[in-house]
């Protein structure tokens, strides 16, 4: 497995002692979605500001082999980047759009933005501040999809916008941008969003990585029964990491305890994303 | 790749497609002069902004000077009005350069293409300091047959004087009118750096974080001293126009003291220390 990005005791202390990312280890190779899954000030962004090297930080980072605190401007050759697929500058045509990616980026199609962009609504005369915010994001979408890039990073891309545009973003990115070379890099806290499109998961919090696993290893290694009250007792004697109750049935997750000697309680299932992640952070406080 | 599409384009035109008042601004002051010189309505004919004193006047100006030196200094003129109603653009224009992307967030866009910082910071000042005073010798150099084609077709006294050296006088004040772009590219580096370190810094009010600091100091030594220092140097930094550069505007005088003045090479050493903290603030400012 190729290394897109490589983080080897990565730590950024901001001033006064304050920790937002304490010393991580992790590992994001060629082909995954990632999802770096947190809740607001666990360290996310951080983590992505300074893998696009917007920031310094202290420990070994290797992006594309590159380190991206002092090869910001090469590396963005090959990575994108999406904070806010809403918000791209106001006053900009969506011709000129066009017009200063390809004068600026050596790996944009100008002739793919275009005929995306011909399916959509958005016409090359519009200004930004004309178009909705779906429409936005489709713009953006557009100029994404036509840079060769085998890094797209997202931070929280779709926060605020409506579930159709949000779910049409992450159906475009996958149908359109993914393959075995591309690799995207996503933070959100909005787990469901994202949580069927990810290969890889990595939950942070306080700034340190509490679950680095791909999602194929997650039935290996997590399950979660439901029960009723009667079996309750035997079920908690198994160790689960965390439980939740909910019209009288109470779902336990276990980590690492064998599934055979759930089966006996009832159902047996892998946790999803969501679930796993509020158990963690449950644990965690 | 064209030149016109060439990545440095990009990020001049990308400014002007922002800020259009660099362009809309100039135009609107020659649209003016042209008004002016159309109605017949003449300005002083000391400083020869273009405008029509009366023709017995202007034989007599051409008489006595030499139509040349006559057609020099009307572009001189030309170029100082404009060039005062550009420069007021470009001063709004570089405060705005690194607050409004942080402002409306756009930043984020304009920092994930492969565009770094110090093209970015320098791009905008290369805008400003060499963008628009050139663009704006080229728009008054055009302005002048304009204005002698109307003399020559409506004032018919002045035709026979109206010869050869009308064109060696624009030549001439061409060339000094590019040398004065060079000079105020060196010359107002500071005052540019400067707007764009308030740009870069403020939070709020990038013209208040600008000139703030430039007011305390004034009052505070009218109020210590009695006498103006440090303003009086920003002063003439800001207006060396009747002092320092004053040669550049008169033709027939001698330039190359104006670009011996060590105040020039001082403020540029000054200039660029300021860019580079601009670049450097660009780089890591991080309230995104």
């Amino acid at each position: 497995m190729t290394a897109i990005i490589e983080a080897r005791g990565l730590t950024k202390r901001y001033g006064r002692g304050k920790v937002a990312v304490a010393g991580v280890d992790f590992t994001v190779g060629a082909g995954r979605i990632v999802g770096l899954i947190g809740r607001n000030g666990a360290g996310k962004t951080t983590v992505i500001k300074s893998v696009l090297g917007l920031t310094p930080y202290e420990g070994g980072l290797k992006v594309l082999g590159r380190d991206p605190a002092r090869e910001r401007d090469h590396l963005m050759r090959e990575v994108s980047f999406i904070a806010d697929v809403a918000v791209l500058p106001r006053w900009l045509k969506v011709r000129d759009a066009l017009r200063y990616v390809e004068g600026v980026h050596p790996a944009f199609n100008r002739e793919r933005a275009e005929s995306f962009l011909a399916a959509t609504e958005v016409k090359l005369s519009h200004k930004v501040r004309e178009l909705s915010k779906g429409m936005v994001t489709q713009l953006h979408l557009a100029l994404v999809l036509a840079i060769r890039a085998r890094l797209l990073v997202l931070d929280e891309p779709t926060l605020g916008l409506d579930l159709l545009v949000r779910r049409r973003f992450y159906d475009t990115l996958v149908n359109d941008y993914m393959d075995e070379e591309r690799t995207i890099l996503v933070t959100t806290h909005q787990v469901e969003e994202v949580e069927h499109l990810l290969t890889d998961v990595l939950f942070i919090e306080r700034g340190r990585i509490v679950l680095d696993s791909s999602i194929e290893d997650l039935p290996g290694r997590f399950a979660q029964v439901v029960v009723g009250p009667d079996r309750l007792e035997a079920a908690r004697a198994l160790g689960p990491f965390s439980e939740r109750t909910l019209f009288g049935r109470t779902a336990l997750f276990y980590d690492g305890v064998p599934r055979e000697r759930l089966r006996e309680l009832g159902e047996v299932g892998t946790p999803s994303i969501a679930d796993l992640f509020v158990a963690r952070m449950q644990e965690a406080a | 790749m064209s030149l016109y599409r060439h990545k440095y384009a990009l990020l001049v035109r990308r400014e002007l497609w922002e800020h259009r008042s660099l362009f809309i601004a100039p135009l609107v002051a020659a649209w003016l002069l042209v008004l002016t010189v159309l109605l017949g309505a003449g300005f002083s004919a000391e400083r020869l902004v273009v405008g029509l004193p009366p023709p017995e006047e202007l034989r007599e100006m051409i008489n006595g000077q030499g139509l040349g030196h006559i057609a020099a200094s009307t572009l001189v003129g030309t170029t100082v009005f404009i060039g005062t109603i550009a420069g007021i653009a470009v001063l709004f224009f570089l405060l705005d350069a690194l607050y409004a992307e942080r402002k409306d967030r756009s930043i984020l866009f304009w920092k994930s293409m492969p565009v770094s910082d110090t093209e970015t910071v320098l791009a905008k000042l290369a805008v400003g300091l060499v963008v628009v005073p050139v663009g704006t010798v080229l728009l008054a150099t055009a302005l002048q047959p304009v204005a002698a084609a109307f003399l020559y077709l409506r004032m018919e006294t002045l035709r026979p004087l109206m010869d050869a050296s009308l064109f060696t006088g624009w030549i001439t004040g061409f060339g000094r009118m590019l040398l004065t772009c060079v000079f105020v590219g060196l010359w107002y580096l500071p005052v540019a750096a400067w707007l764009l370190l308030a740009s870069v810094v403020s939070r709020r009010l990038p013209m208040a974080v600008a000139f703030l600091p430039m007011a305390l100091i004034g009052m505070f030594e009218s109020i210590a001293f009695g006498r103006p220092y440090v303003s009086r140097v920003i002063g003439l930094r800001l207006l060396p126009w009747d002092s320092q550069a004053a040669p550049l505007l008169t033709p027939g005088q001698d330039i190359l003291g104006v670009f011996l003045d060590p105040e020039l090479w001082v403020g540029l050493a000054v200039g660029i220390v300021m860019v580079y903290i601009v670049i450097r603030l660009r780089r890591y400012r991080d309230d995104t």
